[in-house]
């Protein structure tokens, strides 16, 4: 999947840019706070949505213009040949998506046509930060490319919601029958969401192993481990994901359920739902022991870049082609093994957009090929 | 104040219609102004009599002029099977079919425990009442496809199952004369989970 051309309107700091990329490698370069990010935003926004940065509509629209309407429209070829996506945004009317200047009903029909994933220095959070995090990197490349997926945790977070009222009515002793229909309820789409991300998780742990093993030569094994909320597992929370386990769903009915009774008392006296998707965890181990806790802050950052690296191979698996690949000012992050290792891997298969304070981390070879952008106070140039 | 008091009354009763807002209010509120006398006067009437002709049926709860309603009193209808919806509206939707040929519960409402609606806040008890006699076979459970409609088809699946009574769910699945490629995957999902031998 390639992205052929970006053109912004009233969107951050920029009032009007048209920019054509090239299918390898391209380069934003530029200062700090000239617009770098902003055009990654306006790409990720047409793949998703939405933006990675902020959930208001209005936060993007160019406020030294004085407009109150955004317009970002990009050029994709892929499998399904070439497509114009353009996500418009009006204060009065809202935000308007079309697909070959068709109009789309609803935002979900947006998603797979663009299929894109975004590195930033945030997702180092990935390793280190608290188990949203986690949850949130499986979560969000399984909506993009599973409707099934999406609509599975959207039902699961609304009758999360239901439950949790009910537990804090059950308090002032409210219906316990009633409970027992939201258990089930909560229960069913607990497990399918559970079934699907591990799933998931087995092909990219896989991925995973693979690419960390590749960038520290062998010396190093890495490993993922599903965190249950509760003894899912014949008693046990942990369960690697090597590929070889199957979930059997009437089991695992069956066990939450009997969890969800055990356990009544003290999830009606917090009055919400304790046990679930929603409170799992991954463990990541290298050499057996979990990165997060034990791991040096190299070896931190080698765990992100092979989960995300892993990410796009996933999703080229599951959706027969490369995603766009974006990086946001990680390769500062990176030394020069993994900054190598990232752009040999991506080399002549994937197209990357990447923004950077300098040019020092690419050698000649890489800039000669590759088709460079200068931002200046939301104005791009060519160079 | 831009309006003659009786003026801003009439918006303001307006906008609390659903679908209307404070700039549509304004517009039928002057369109009323411009219109007849005996057309104003016709609304009002008709306004009136809904209020105090059309009552809930006392057995099943869909809105009447008589009580019971027709669907109660009608001695053709098959008496041992009910069919729970939850707003009178469904009871029309159903009607439409001509399929079905039994009795009719309306709710009214769902269980929503966020929105603060228990069993009790919908007509569950009196439904549960009607099944004391054992004329009643079968109870239909044909609530939307909804969080809140599935939690309360599953409720009332409970209550009513240790009654002896058969309790079945409408299937949900692809709308027939509709062609398989423009469903969304949700609703094949479904259909796929709920498919049958030929």
């Amino acid at each position: 999947m390639i992205i052929k051309g970006l053109e912004v309107h009233n969107f951050r700091n920029y009032d009007h840019q048209k920019l054509s990329f090239a299918p390898g490698l391209n380069l934003i370069c530029g200062e700090n706070a000239q617009g770098k990010t902003n055009l990654l935003e306006a790409i990720y926004l047409v793949g998703t949505g939405k933006s990675f940065r902020t959930p208001q509509d209005r936060d993007l629209i160019n406020v030294g213009s004085g407009a109150s309407a955004y317009q970002v429209q990009v050029q994709v070829e892929s499998k399904w040949g070439d497509l114009i996506l353009k996500v418009e945004y009006d204060k009065k009317s809202g935000k308007t998506i079309t697909l070959n200047h068709t109009l789309l009903a609803k935002r979900s029909e947006l998603l797979g046509y663009l299929t894109v994933v975004i590195f930033t220095p945030e997702d180092l959070n990935i390793v280190k930060g608290g188990p949203s995090h986690r949850r949130r990197f499986i979560d969000l490349e399984l909506a993009q490319i599973n409707p099934g997926f999406r609509s599975n945790l959207i039902d699961y977070s609304k009758v999360l919601g239901q439950r949790n009222n009910l537990l804090k009515q059950v308090q002032n002793g409210a219906n316990p029958t009633l409970k027992e229909v939201f258990d089930v309820q909560l229960t069913e789409l607990a497990i399918r969401l559970t079934a699907k991300r591990i799933e998931a998780l087995h092909r990219i742990t896989a991925y995973a192993r693979a690419i960390h093993q590749a960038i520290t030569k062998d010396r190093e094994e890495l490993a993922l481990e599903y965190v249950s909320s509760y003894p899912a597992w014949g008693g046990q929370r942990t369960r690697i994901l090597d590929g070889s386990w199957q979930v059997d769903q009437n089991e695992q009915r069956e066990v939450l359920l009997k969890y969800f009774k055990a356990k009544e008392k003290e999830e009606i006296q917090r009055g919400a739902t304790g046990y679930g998707p929603h409170r799992d965890d991954l463990n990541l181990l290298v050499n057996g022991r979990d990165v997060r806790t034990f791991g040096s802050q190299g070896q931190q950052r080698t765990a992100a870049l092979a989960l995300k690296l892993a990410e796009l191979e996933f999703m080229k698996e599951q959706t027969g082609e490369y995603p766009v690949l974006l990086l946001d000012d990680v390769l500062s992050e990176l030394d020069k093994t993994r900054r190598k290792y990232l752009m040999d891997v991506v080399k002549d298969q994937v197209q990357v957009i990447v923004t950077s304070t300098e040019l020092d981390f690419f050698d000649l070879d890489q800039l000669k090929a590759a088709k460079v952008f200068k931002v200046a106070n939301g104005k791009v140039n060519q160079l | 104040m831009y309006y003659a008091e009786p003026v801003a009354k009439l918006i303001g009763e307006l906008s609390k219609l659903p679908g209307v807002g404070p700039k549509t209010a304004e517009r039928l509120a002057f369109h009323l102004i411009a219109q007849s006398k005996e057309d104003v006067a016709k609304l009002t009437q008709a306004l009136k009599d809904v209020k105090e002709k059309i009552h809930y049926c006392s057995v099943c709860f869909n809105i009447t002029e008589q009580d019971p309603c027709r669907f109660c009193q009608d001695p053709s209808r098959d008496s041992s099977v009910i069919c729970v919806v939850e707003q009178p509206k469904d009871i029309i939707a159903m009607e439409k079919t001509r399929e079905y040929r039994g009795r009719y519960h309306v709710l009214l409402g769902s269980i929503s425990p966020m929105d603060g609606v228990g069993p009790d806040d919908i007509r569950l008890r009196e439904l549960l009442g009607r099944l004391e006699d054992d004329k009643v076979k079968e109870v239909i459970v044909a609530t939307s496809p909804t969080i809140e409609g599935e939690a309360t088809a599953m409720y009332v699946a409970r209550l009513v199952k240790p009654l002896g009574v058969r309790v079945t769910r409408i299937a949900h699945g692809l709308p027939v004369g509709g062609s398989l490629e423009y469903v969304d995957e949700i609703t094949l999902a479904k259909a796929l989970e709920g498919r049958r031998e030929l």
